[in-house]
């Protein structure tokens, strides 16, 4: 029925048409229609370049194989969407991937390293808990045994006027007799711990940028402000608690101190959305 | 490089293979349907339809006129590629896992499973492609050894003189095609082996195991040449033609990967140098452990299939042939500088 109908002349699609300009490239003119329903003008401008290519025999025999099975009925011409898409590009580097690889682990085995060594068995300063020491028994009874306990010791009779940490040295060998409150304890041995969240701070490859426009939230400081310097770790804006309005500070820790040093340099004194940064150490370094 | 996604299957791929001129790519999977594609850009030509199981494996004669595959229907079919009509049948008694025609496509081996009792074996079949029947009486018959695991891959060694299998306990034997006398054994794997594929001159092959590694072996003296360490069980690897890679693919276990976030999944191709044992390069794309790789004859290219029920079809970059090693590149200046001075 519908062909019947004689359509309106505003509805039809005019004809595809196709000029020459004359320079190898070829200009497209094509209607199509969108999905609601109107007209929509294509304009390419083409360059066709014949690529010759030398195949086998056989190879451009099967080339003109007609489809079978499923794709029996298939009538598009090349690819078929719903079987084949072109994937996203992947960059594959050769060689340098496998360097930055192993750096990785290199710099995972050191953090390891270092959460390792938090733990410090008290008897033996092995890097496991005093409970599970397994000196505990041999140790643990006497510590004279121990040349850290008997240096505690020693440090308990130089000095009396220290009396609640050094006292703890000898109480964990089983000879103090007032209470030491957990926090208290240990001091005097191998070293400080940090107490349950509280966490271990390395400043050293930390900025601080203060007059920072209030519109820069963390993304923009870490692409467009910080990521040419190096790999950030870690990037914050320090922010109104209630309001959540940016302070215009914001700290940016770095992978090294050379990035970091490199980023100060660039940035302190720059300007940036109408107002100058001021970029320097987080905390002031230690004079060499 | 960019990728070309093939989303012909509904379940995980079993085997991806080229064809001898590279332009076909055969791909096979659980949703017991094969498909053919065109290597160059993707287009399916056709699809296999026939099976009632899982297809386990596929292989095309040196002409690309005829196909084989092997289903868990207890069956192997032969395939007129250019129609896609079976032509014949082979039935037998326990799933098939893996086939693979001789040199010019003579004989045929088909490796079937050790399940119901039933030992697993592998037949070797007459093929004729003259006659429309073919003879459905093997000429030889392999049983396993007791001392050895189950049969997981089978294939045909240089000049069809030795069948090389592969054991689900990590072994590998040599077995001599005429008698079915097992030469040699040797087990240079922890676990099961899951790939077997050879060189171009087929002198040399390299297995993969679930035990996260995959070794090259020579074939005359069945010795370790090389070995690669991965991180995940590797399902499959390939030994490139012209520049000196492996392509390793594998991944977490189907059956652990929910409990695995993609990235600690290791889902991706690892290239590794033959001879530096170096991983040099690692190509990502599926979201699930890949199950079968095959690579471009001409070396040109390679696809993966994996359990995500894609095939990803990479075409190289000119990096990829480009790549050498710092000592490579002093050898070929010193070489080139010592010519120089000859002439």
């Amino acid at each position: 029925m519908a062909t019947a109908v004689a359509q309106n002349w505003a509805d039809e699609l005019p004809q595809t048409q196709v000029t020459d300009n004359g320079d190898g490239t070829k200009t497209v003119v094509s209607f199509t229609r969108n999905q609601q329903g109107k007209k929509v003008k294509i304009t390419k401008r083409i360059r066709e370049t014949i690529v010759k290519e030398e195949v086998v025999p056989a190879v451009a025999q099967r080339r003109k194989w007609s489809r079978f099975g499923e794709e029996k009925d298939n009538t598009a011409v090349g690819p078929d969407t719903r079987t084949t898409m072109l994937d996203d590009p992947i960059d594959v580097q050769f060689g340098e991937e496998a360097r930055k690889r192993k750096e990785e682990e290199v710099k995972k085995r050191k953090q390891t390293e270092v959460t390792k060594s938090l733990v410090v068995c008290r008897l033996c300063q092995g890097d496991h808990f005093t409970t599970k020491c397994p000196f505990i028994g041999t140790l643990g009874v006497d510590p004279e045994s121990n040349p850290n306990m008997s240096g505690n010791n020693g440090e308990a009779e130089g000095s009396t006027a220290d009396v609640s940490g050094d006292s703890v040295g000898s109480g964990l060998g089983g000879s103090g007799s007032s209470y030491v409150p957990p926090h208290l304890r240990g001091r005097g041995g191998a070293m400080p711990r940090p107490g349950p969240g509280e966490r271990i701070h390395d400043d050293s490859t930390t900025i601080r940028i203060t007059q920072l426009n209030e519109v820069v939230d963390e993304q923009r400081l870490r692409m467009e402000l910080c990521a040419p310097f190096g790999n950030i770790t870690k990037a914050t804006v320090v922010r109104n608690r209630e309001t959540g309005r940016s302070k215009g500070v914001a700290f940016v820790a770095f992978e090294t101190e050379q990035e970091a040093q490199l980023a100060i340099d660039r940035l302190n004194n720059r300007g940036y959305l109408s107002l100058i940064l001021k970029v320097d150490w987080s905390k002031p370094k230690p004079k060499v | 490089m960019r990728p070309i996604l093939l989303k012909g299957h509904e379940r995980p791929l079993s085997q991806v293979k080229f064809n001898r001129d590279g332009d076909l790519l055969f791909s096979v999977s659980k949703d017991s349907v094969a498909s053919i594609w065109y290597s160059s850009n993707g287009e399916r030509l056709g699809t296999l339809n026939g099976h009632s199981g899982a297809i386990s494996a596929i292989d095309i004669d040196p002409t690309t006129t005829f196909a084989i595959t092997g289903s868990a229907d207890f069956s192997a079919k032969l395939w007129r590629v250019e129609t896609g009509e079976c032509i014949f049948t082979w039935n037998t008694v326990t799933p098939v896992r893996g086939v693979e025609f001789n040199k010019d496509a003579s004989k045929v081996l088909v490796l079937t499973a050790e399940v119901m009792g039933h030992p697993g074996t592998i037949s070797i079949y007459p093929v004729d492609f003259t006659k429309e029947e073919q003879s459905t009486e093997p000429l030889l018959v392999i049983k396993r050894q007791p001392e050895l695991g189950v049969f997981t891959v089978a294939g045909w060694s240089y000049g069809d003189k030795y069948i090389i299998a592969g054991h689900n306990d990590g072994s590998i034997s040599k077995i001599d095609a005429e008698t079915g006398e097992f030469l040699e054994t040797a087990k240079y794997h922890e676990g099961i082996v899951t790939d077997l594929q050879f060189s171009p001159d087929r002198t040399y092959f390299i297995t993969s195991s679930k035990d996260q590694s995959a070794v090259l072996v020579d074939v005359l003296e069945f010795k370790l040449l090389k070995q690669y360490q991965a991180k995940a069980p590797v399902n499959s690897a390939v030994i490139t033609p012209v520049k000196d890679y492996i392509i390793l693919g594998g991944g977490q276990d189907a059956k652990d990967v929910t409990t695995t976030k993609s990235a600690d999944g290791k889902f991706e191709s690892k290239i590794f140098h033959k001879i530096f044992k170096d991983e040099i390069g690692r190509i990502k794309g599926h979201f699930g452990p890949i199950n079968t790789i095959a690579i471009h004859p001409k070396g040109t290219g390679f696809a993966s299939g994996g359990e995500d029920g894609y095939v990803r079809l990479h075409h190289f970059d000119q990096p990829y042939f480009d790549f050498q090693y710092d000592v490579e590149k002093t050898a070929a200046a010193t070489n080139k500088a010592s010519l120089q001075t000859a002439s």
